[in-house]
């Protein structure tokens, strides 16, 4: 019974990502403001819209399997489950023939492209958060939006790499390996442009900067055991352990975690009108940024020397001397889950009680920070903004500072312009 | 009727001769088309499903389609014919800003072909029905009643669709991105049956 309401739960929830899916790619398509051409967009924005793009054809397939999963649950159809299944020592006789490897096909269709849904925006968000603290725009902004739609192309053909050990043809596995490992191409431009970018910027080190360099570490340190876990043979062994575990909590579970926060300090104060405390936001980035490797990192030695995943509790002789690290682990995620006891503090009391927000706090160029904090009804209370500029005109003189909003009809020397003088 | 900056009000314009107002955004439209993506990957995962499940095990079973599904594919095409009838004429007047009778009436006979389709399938698993051919009676019946059933419940989605366009008809404050976003639903439904017909015909 929980199961099944888990199963229609799911089907609910990709019927409800389509549907935003759809919204926000028409959006993004159809209803941009005058002068906001596709290129104009903040990255930010071309991010959700990829992710939109990702997540439209992944929960399609996620859809479909839910329902036959549900038919096979209620209505005695066998899609899924095999013959001569034994669940809790019975064995299940009015189903037959059912291929659960099927389901696990379909699954991963959706639960890769899953993994790009979960880490997009963020991504997005990073490189935003980040040109605004650079004072600078990136090497090239283009460039990180291509990196970001190749990373949604290829993201559909390497489902395969979660199921080395399902007793797939060893060919499949080199078919599903390749792409895996092609996918850290655009990973590594997006990784070097913004690490580069930052080599001679002026940084601006504020809670949002924080978490979004938090970002960048956790992203490349979660990647690079990606690496190991794209190749069959080595993947053989490590599957079922906890190196897994440790790759893909900071890959993706910490890694879009980092870009949440960046994205609440950055945005908080735009949202409610008030500014989130600094240094309370700096003491959570520090607890947050330690404790997770603390967590994390020690998974990847438990991996390797063999530590099984998905147990309940570790009674086998072979893993009694590795139980001082689980100690110190969990310790690790004591201290790291009251650290974000701050952060909800935080979030709470500046709701109500911090600095009143002006209306550009960090100085920032995108549409959002033209309107007062928090943003009137309708956002633009019923006018139109006209862009007229680029996302990331930071970096120049103008009569605002050093950047010029993309509203601002002011006709400035581009950066592009800049590098063409003689 | 010519036209007038401010129809004065819109339920004193006979149906015959309502305004069509010119477009304003694409929205509708390429939502259509979004959507279409959507509708295109799910059915597209449900077919490689039903391949590699028939191929999984050797309890797939043959069973003759009932003869009324003809019937109803013939009645999804004209339905389609008719909205083209009706799209047609709206085209033709939106110059003029009026919509004539018979593209009025080739939009209602639209709707009643469409609710006679998903009639005709409910008779068509009725009929299974009474020859014992249930949901879970095999792999190849619960595929055909999955995929059936489910292109129904999207007909009747593009059914909304046209009470949709017909209701802001008779307001008198339809636009053309929403008709043409509601044809290509419909077209695209009656494709897909074509597509789902000589699918289930080659595999059942």
């Amino acid at each position: 019974m929980g199961q099944t309401v888990w199963a229609c739960s799911i089907a609910i929830f990709s019927i409800g990502q389509l549907l935003g899916s759809l919204n926000f790619i028409t959006t993004t398509l159809d209803l941009r403001a005058k002068g906001m051409t596709l290129m104009r967009m903040p990255i930010s924005t071309w991010a959700w819209f990829i992710t939109s793009c990702i997540g439209l054809l992944a929960f399609a397939v996620l859809l479909p399997a839910c329902v036959l999963l549900i038919l096979d649950r209620v209505a005695g159809t066998s899609f899924f489950v095999p013959s001569n299944l034994v669940v809790s020592d019975q064995l299940i006789t009015q189903h037959s023939g059912g291929s659960p490897l099927l389901w696990q096909h379909l699954f991963w269709f959706f639960g890769h492209p899953e993994v790009y849904i979960a880490i997009l925006p963020a991504a997005g968000i990073v490189s935003h958060i980040l040109i605004t603290s650079y004072r600078r725009p990136l090497l090239s902004h283009k460039v990180v939006i291509y990196c970001m739609m190749a990373i949604g192309f290829l993201s559909y053909m390497v489902w395969g790499h979660h199921m080395f050990i399902s007793g797939m043809n060893p060919f499949s596995a080199l078919v599903f390996s390749f792409p895996t490992l092609v996918i850290t191409i655009p990973a590594t431009i997006l990784t070097l442009i913004w690490i580069g970018s930052l080599y001679g910027s002026n940084l601006q080190i504020t809670s949002a900067s924080l978490f979004a360099l938090g970002f960048i570490s956790m992203f490349v340190t979660g990647g690079i055991s990606g690496f190991f876990l794209a190749q069959p043979s080595i993947d053989v062994y490590l599957h079922g352990t906890y190196f897994v575990v440790g790759h893909f909590h900071m890959v993706m579970g910490v890694a879009a975690i980092f870009g949440m926060f960046a994205g609440t300090y950055f945005w908080a104060p735009k949202m409610f009108g008030r500014m989130m405390n600094e240094t309370l936001g700096k003491i959570h980035f520090w607890g947050t940024f330690v404790g997770t490797y603390c967590i994390f990192m020690p998974f990847h030695y438990l991996g390797l020397v063999g530590n099984v995943r998905r147990y309940s509790a570790f009674v086998d002789d072979y893993l009694a001397p590795l139980m001082p690290v689980h100690k110190f682990i969990t310790i690790a995620a004591l201290f790291t889950g009251a650290v974000q006891l701050i952060f909800l503090y935080n979030l709470i009391y500046s709701r109500f009680k911090g600095e009143a927000a002006p209306d550009n706090p960090w100085k920032a160029t995108s549409l959002e920070w033209t309107v007062t904090s928090p943003p009137p009804w309708n956002n633009f209370g019923g006018k139109h903004p006209v862009v007229y500029h680029d996302p990331y005109q930071y970096g120049i003189e103008s009569s605002s500072g050093d950047f010029v909003m993309q509203d601002s009809p002011e006709r400035i020397q581009t950066v592009r312009d800049d590098k063409k003088l003689p | 009727m010519a036209a007038t900056l401010q129809p004065p009000s819109i339920a004193k314009i006979p149906l015959e001769v309502r305004r069509v107002k010119p477009f304003d955004s694409e929205a509708p439209s390429t939502g259509v088309w979004v959507g279409l993506a959507a509708i295109t990957m799910t059915f597209a995962a449900f077919t490689s499903a039903m391949v590699v499940r028939q191929g999984s095990a050797n309890d797939w079973r043959h069973f003759p389609f009932p003869t009324i599904l003809y019937i109803n594919t013939l009645t999804l095409i004209l339905s389609s014919v008719t909205l083209q009838i009706a799209r047609q004429g709206f085209v033709l007047t939106d110059q003029a800003a009026t919509i004539a009778k018979p593209a009025m009436n080739a939009l209602y006979g639209t709707l009643v072909l469409g609710c006679g389709f998903v009639i005709g399938q409910y008779m068509a698993w009725h009929e299974l029905r009474s020859e014992g051919v249930y949901l879970s009676s095999a792999p190849s019946s619960s595929f055909f009643y999955v995929f059936t059933v489910l292109h129904a419940l999207h007909v009747i989605g593009g059914l909304c669709g046209l009470l949709y366009v017909i209701s802001k008809l008779r307001r008198g404050v339809l636009r053309r991105s929403t008709l043409d976003a509601a044809s290509r639903y419909w077209h695209f439904m009656a494709i897909l049956w074509l597509y789902l017909l000589l699918l289930l015909w080659m595999r059942i």
